[in-house]
């Protein structure tokens, strides 16, 4: 019986070393290993991606590609971390009434999925495009956001609908995938 | 006992592989482009700010951009994107045969995608630097794709055609960006 143990023992040890060794090498050849982006839980929330030129991350919201931006946290008006990252929500956020009341809207966006990231506070919410063309809705007023993360509303002087679309999904960004972000290769 | 504890030991070795994989290399799945057809035209690529699908002729690769297609009066398809191609090219020849010369400095190899005829080919150039090149007709610019001869020739430097791949044959637009 002693035997017959450190037979299965040799056994199970080699086969998983092996397994190791194949896993290591399929990797180096068909993967790249590619900086992954990391949420406060350590949960992996995607590989790190470029669209359009800009940093982030495809996160997968009814099935389709939906790429979000992330850059260091800002600790300051002009103050940065240099290893913690966070979502980066729209400068500009349109809605149809004049005083940035009622729904977000979607504007064009560098993402596969027309989609716009809303940050209030510590929550970051994603909303995403209906299929289709832009233009089916109306956007009379802006909410900015300055450098110092105070926003205003102002309107349009004129209705710049025709960039945007009508929201199909929410998806509540901070709460599936808290801040800070890290990422790690 | 003895038994109990082999199975533990079994089990353990078995699993710490598995574990050690989801742990270290979380599987995250791809983005490809995809034709009108659905079929997969390759990988979404990313060069230099723009979105594309990489292209190889013989030992030359570039990426061709793609864009989201627009309606006549300016609004934005949500779904569907086309190859950024020009449509104008200058040519060697009188009457806008053969291949363009390729002015753009843009790919990792140097490429021009054109759009002509309801098809765009890519036109790969060929390895070196731009060599000076007689044009005699180009066609392009605003209004109809009409054929121009030059009243004389000219001379620019540009690099001529390696390759060329005709992208649209195989893989009709619109494009689309999916898992």
């Amino acid at each position: 019986m002693g035997r017959f143990l450190v037979m299965l023992l040799i056994l199970c040890a080699s086969l998983s070393a092996a397994g190791g060794r194949v896993d290591r090498g399929r990797d180096a050849r068909d993967e790249a290993r590619l900086p992954m982006v990391y949420d406060a839980q350590g949960r992996a929330v995607g590989p790190l991606a470029f669209f359009a030129g800009v940093v982030g991350v495809y996160i997968a919201i009814d099935g389709e590609p939906v790429f979000v931006i992330v850059d260091h946290k800002r600790i300051g008006p002009s103050q940065y971390s240099a290893s913690e990252y966070e979502w980066v929500g729209y400068p500009s956020v349109g809605y149809a009434s004049a005083d940035c009341s009622g729904s977000v809207l979607v504007p064009l966006s560098a993402s596969p999925t027309p989609s716009i990231a809303v940050r209030d506070g510590v929550d970051v919410t994603v909303y995403t495009a209906v299929e289709g063309y832009s233009g089916n809705v109306h956007v009379w007023s802006l909410r900015q956001t300055d450098g110092s993360g105070a926003t205003s509303c102002s309107p349009t002087p004129y209705d710049q609908g025709s960039l945007y679309w009508a929201v199909r999904s929410t998806y509540p960004l901070t709460q599936r995938h808290p801040e800070p972000l890290r990422i790690v290769f | 006992m003895k038994r109990f504890l082999a199975g533990a030991l079994f089990a353990l070795y078995t699993i710490a592989p598995l574990a050690d994989d989801s742990a270290h290399h979380a599987k995250h799945r791809l983005l490809r482009v995809f034709d009108a057809n659905g079929r997969v035209i390759g990988n979404l690529a990313s060069f230099s700010g723009q979105n594309g699908v990489a292209f190889t002729a013989g030992d030359a690769t570039t990426v061709v951009p793609i864009t989201r297609i627009q309606d006549a009066s300016f609004h934005f398809s949500a779904t569907d994107f086309q190859w950024l191609a020009v449509s104008s090219g200058q040519f060697t020849s009188t009457d806008c045969s053969g291949d363009p010369v390729i002015l753009s400095a843009w790919g990792p190899r140097f490429a021009i995608p054109v759009r002509r005829g309801g098809e765009v080919t890519v036109y790969f150039a060929s390895a070196g630097p731009a060599v000076p090149l007689t044009v005699r007709s180009s066609f392009g610019g605003t209004g109809p794709p009409v054929c121009n001869q030059y009243p004389s020739p000219l001379t620019i430097a540009g690099y001529p055609a390696a390759a060329k791949l005709v992208i649209t044959r195989d893989h009709p637009e619109p494009l689309r960006i999916r898992y």
